[in-house]
């Protein structure tokens, strides 16, 4: 079920009506089982059967994590979903590779990539380490651990919510109330809006200008790269506005997972600013695992591009994805080299957000492409200064000015208040007054006015 | 209870509020005229006369519709000479680019001296301008040629029997009664476009379509009653086939219909003393020599949808070189 649609308008009203209802018993459980049932329905409306895998999953984690104290435990609580996971997401690429490389001819097994994989994964592995490492103890309800891996709002597509954040949560009287339904509503509101008008608009010029690359204009193809990257941003952006939105309108909270990675004025910003659930997790269950910057310079360089080559693959089993996270894993390398002065300057940090963006941009091309032979073509329509198609697409131009604007209103406040370093911020306004709601009146008719009606589903529910 | 009363009051108040932003937002955006039944039948219904419109959603144009509804930089007058009448979809319409690019403008630039009159209006299909002709002459009497813009060349048998046997059914302008009356409100209208467009977005598996098979005999019959109606008007009939062109790096381009049908049309109109302008060919050299394409906008897929300026110009050229005879 994708939130841009109406099964899940329908599907959010009746679990919050009935959640509403259920929170007025004194005993959580009513309305924590009653969520985890909402979850899984939630997740079998695409495909019943993997529910059961959902179920497996967390099951495994449950029981891992109460006998976390022994070895074999510890690693088969790891390894175990692991397995699963490569299996579902990577077994046919690693055996079409490998049938590459002996020249021989294999095939391949008819596997359905589950919805969400990747992500409840995650989830559970950050669940048994946390256990291990002693900052949460062991979940004795295995309702609670199923709704904490399970919850609908980040089931498909994130944000990475790490057991430590949300466990604590369910102890605590999380309720749904008219203070954290008028914050909710403004974000999911909010996402709808970049995802519906901006993202999905975006869609039609990047995926015209892929399919067919060496038709284009350098100059189109260009607008197109740039395009594709605010298109993924707000699409992601977007749906995680909307997954933090109706969690908090639950009465739940999840971190922020983008802080304006535009503008980064390096790589390294870069990844403090974009997908911030999965960095931090790679830091945290993977980077810092592996020796971080605790053994020495050389060591730290390779942590570094292991971390980003596995969080590539991490996106889909493609080399594409994989030559993605290998780019940015040099390029946090070379950060860590290049002198940190540079930056300090007005116009070095201005020259740094103009490089860093030109080149994740760049790299975005190898993501968004279905191959490496469309990646050249894009690469090489642009450096070969290719005649073609001439698409001066208006929506990138409204991307563009939206994207600018924000980046100028959030810096402005930042000065304003003093702020290290600028932040993102969400335009929430209190809906007790007229202008507040005349705002978020304009903004769901701007949804309905503006809004993509042809199909195209999140980016990330493809990871 | 009072404040409950008190935020839905506020709730109201900021609802009207917002309306009146959207609707003001529409009227720039997306404000097109309420169809009304043309009695003459020349069309089976034009826009509100002399009306603002503009059209943000595909390419984007604003003007006025004339003092018959019809998107025509010039009035039309009881009597007036008209040279050259040009008939057709939403294509010939051309709602989605200025006036003065549209095939009827700059048609009539490159003619110089003679009237050409455009009655385009969207949702009339070749067979439907071909059901209006005689109605459409008698009005009009155009002295030199009269043209009928088609996007497809293939047409249920039905449908064809119809027409031949006039009695095809008139296409109905929705101007009365409350569904009228919402029209007016841009806000609505283009509310229900965006429903209408979510709801027919495919679903997968749903995309295959039954194409009617092509009834060459009833089609000649056809060509042969259009031509006959020209002829008692003492005019040329050119049949325009623009049709949209898709790009594929692997096999080339191709148009909508296959190469049989166009050159079935194009041999039956020879015989019965049609003109048949097949813009296949020079669409396809457009491409190559300039990559400009006919159809599409700036915030459309690319070559897809409308004809746009280029689609104009291209189409009022190859006309002008077929009626001043250099075809």
């Amino acid at each position: 079920m994708s939130f841009a649609s109406l099964e899940f308008l329908i599907f959010f009203f009746v679990v919050f009506s009935v959640t509403l209802v259920l929170q007025r018993f004194k005993n959580k459980i009513y309305k924590e089982v009653f969520l985890l049932i909402a979850s899984y329905f939630f997740y079998g409306y695409w495909d019943w059967r993997f529910m059961f895998l959902l179920l497996a999953v967390t099951f495994f984690a449950y029981l891992t994590a109460l006998f976390v104290h022994k070895k074999a435990a510890l690693v088969t609580g790891i390894v175990i979903p692991l397995a699963v996971l490569g299996f579902f997401k990577y077994f046919n690429f690693f055996l079409s590779s490998f049938s590459v490389l002996v020249g021989g001819k294999m095939g391949v097994l008819n596997i359905i990539l589950p919805v969400g994989i990747s992500f409840y994964t995650f989830q559970a592995l950050s669940y048994v380490i946390d256990v291990k490492r002693g900052l949460i103890k062991a979940e004795k309800s295995f309702i609670r651990l199923a709704l904490y891996i399970s919850f609908f709002p980040q089931l498909v597509a994130g944000p990475i919510v790490k057991a430590s954040e949300f466990l604590p949560q369910l102890d605590e009287d999380r309720r749904i109330t008219l203070k954290n339904l008028e914050c909710g509503i403004q974000l999911m509101v909010f996402g709808f809006l970049k995802k519906t008008v901006i993202a999905d608009h975006l869609s039609v010029f990047v995926d015209d200008v892929f399919l067919m690359p060496s038709e284009f204009h350098w100059l189109s193809i260009v607008l197109a790269v740039i395009s594709y990257s605010i298109q993924i941003y707000f699409d992601f952006s977007g749906y995680s506005d909307i997954a933090i939105g109706c969690a908090k309108c639950f009465g739940y909270d999840f971190s922020v997972n983008f802080n304006l990675p535009y503008l980064a004025h390096n790589v390294t910003v870069f990844w403090r600013r974009w997908h911030i659930s999965l960095s931090s997790w790679l830091r945290e269950y993977l980077y810092i695992p592996l020796g971080g910057n605790r053994k020495g310079k050389a060591r730290q360089y390779l942590n570094l591009f292991i971390t980003m080559l596995l969080g590539g693959l991490w996106h889909g089993a493609n080399w594409t994805f994989i030559v993605w996270g290998a780019m940015h894993g040099l390029a946090l390398c070379i950060d860590k080299v290049l002198p940190k002065k540079l930056s300090e300057k007005r116009i070095g940090r201005a020259a740094g957000i103009l490089v860093t963006f030109s080149f994740v941009s760049f790299l975005w091309i190898f993501f968004r492409a279905e191959n490496f032979a469309v990646a050249w073509q894009v690469i090489k329509g642009i450096f070969t200064f290719q005649s073609g198609i001439i698409q001066p697409f208006s929506w990138s131009f409204v991307a563009i000015a939206a994207v600018v604007s924000a980046s100028a209103v959030a810096m402005y406040r930042s000065k304003k208040n003093n702020e290290a370093s600028v932040n993102g911020f969400y335009p929430l306004f209190d809906l007790n007054t007229v202008p507040g709601l005349t705002v978020l009146f304009i903004e769901i008719g701007l949804i309905l006015c503006l809004g993509f009606t042809g199909e195209h589903p999140f980016v990330y529910f493809q990871f | 209870m009072p404040k409950t009363f008190k935020w839905l009051s506020k709730a109201f108040v900021s609802g009207c509020i917002a309306l009146v932003v959207l609707t003001l937002f529409c009227f720039l955006y997306y404000n097109i005229p309420v169809h009304s039944t043309d009695a003459s039948g020349a069309t089976d219904y034009s826009w509100e006369h002399k009306k603002f419109y503009s059209r943000g959603t595909e390419g984007f144009a604003w003007g006025r519709t004339n003092n018959e509804g019809y998107l025509n930089p010039v009035d039309y007058s009881e009597g007036m000479n008209v040279d050259v009448l040009i008939m057709g979809s939403s294509h010939m319409e051309a709602y989605n680019v200025a006036m003065e690019d549209s095939t009827a403008s700059q048609l009539s630039s490159l003619l110089g001296d003679e009237v050409v009159y455009n009655i385009g209006v969207s949702g009339h299909t070749f067979l439907t301008c071909s059901d209006n002709l005689e109605a459409a002459l008698e009005k009009y009497r155009p002295q030199k040629y009269a043209v009928i813009e088609t996007s497809a060349l293939l047409f249920p048998d039905e449908d064809v029997r119809k027409v031949i046997e006039g009695e095809a059914e008139e296409l109905e302008s929705h101007s009365g009664g409350i569904i009228g009356l919402l029209q007016k409100n841009q806000l609505l209208r283009l509310l229900y476009s965006q429903l209408s467009n979510w709801l027919e977005a495919p679903d997968e598996g749903s995309g295959a379509t039954v194409k009617p098979e092509a009834n060459t005999e009833l089609y000649s019959e056809l060509l042969n009653k259009l031509s006959k109606t020209a002829s008692e008007y003492g005019v040329k009939l050119i049949i325009l086939y623009q049709s949209n062109m898709y790009i594929d790096p692997e096999t080339g381009i191709s148009f909508g219909n296959d190469t049989d049908l166009r050159d079935f049309f194009s041999e039956t109109c020879r015989e019965v003393g049609i003109e048949f302008a097949d813009m296949s060919e020079r669409f396809a050299e457009e491409y190559s020599n300039s990559y400009i394409l006919p159809h599409g906008f700036s915030n459309t897929s690319v070559g897809a949808g409308h004809l746009n300026k280029h689609g104009h110009r291209m189409i009022a050229e190859e006309l002008c070189k077929i009626m001043r005879g250099e075809n």
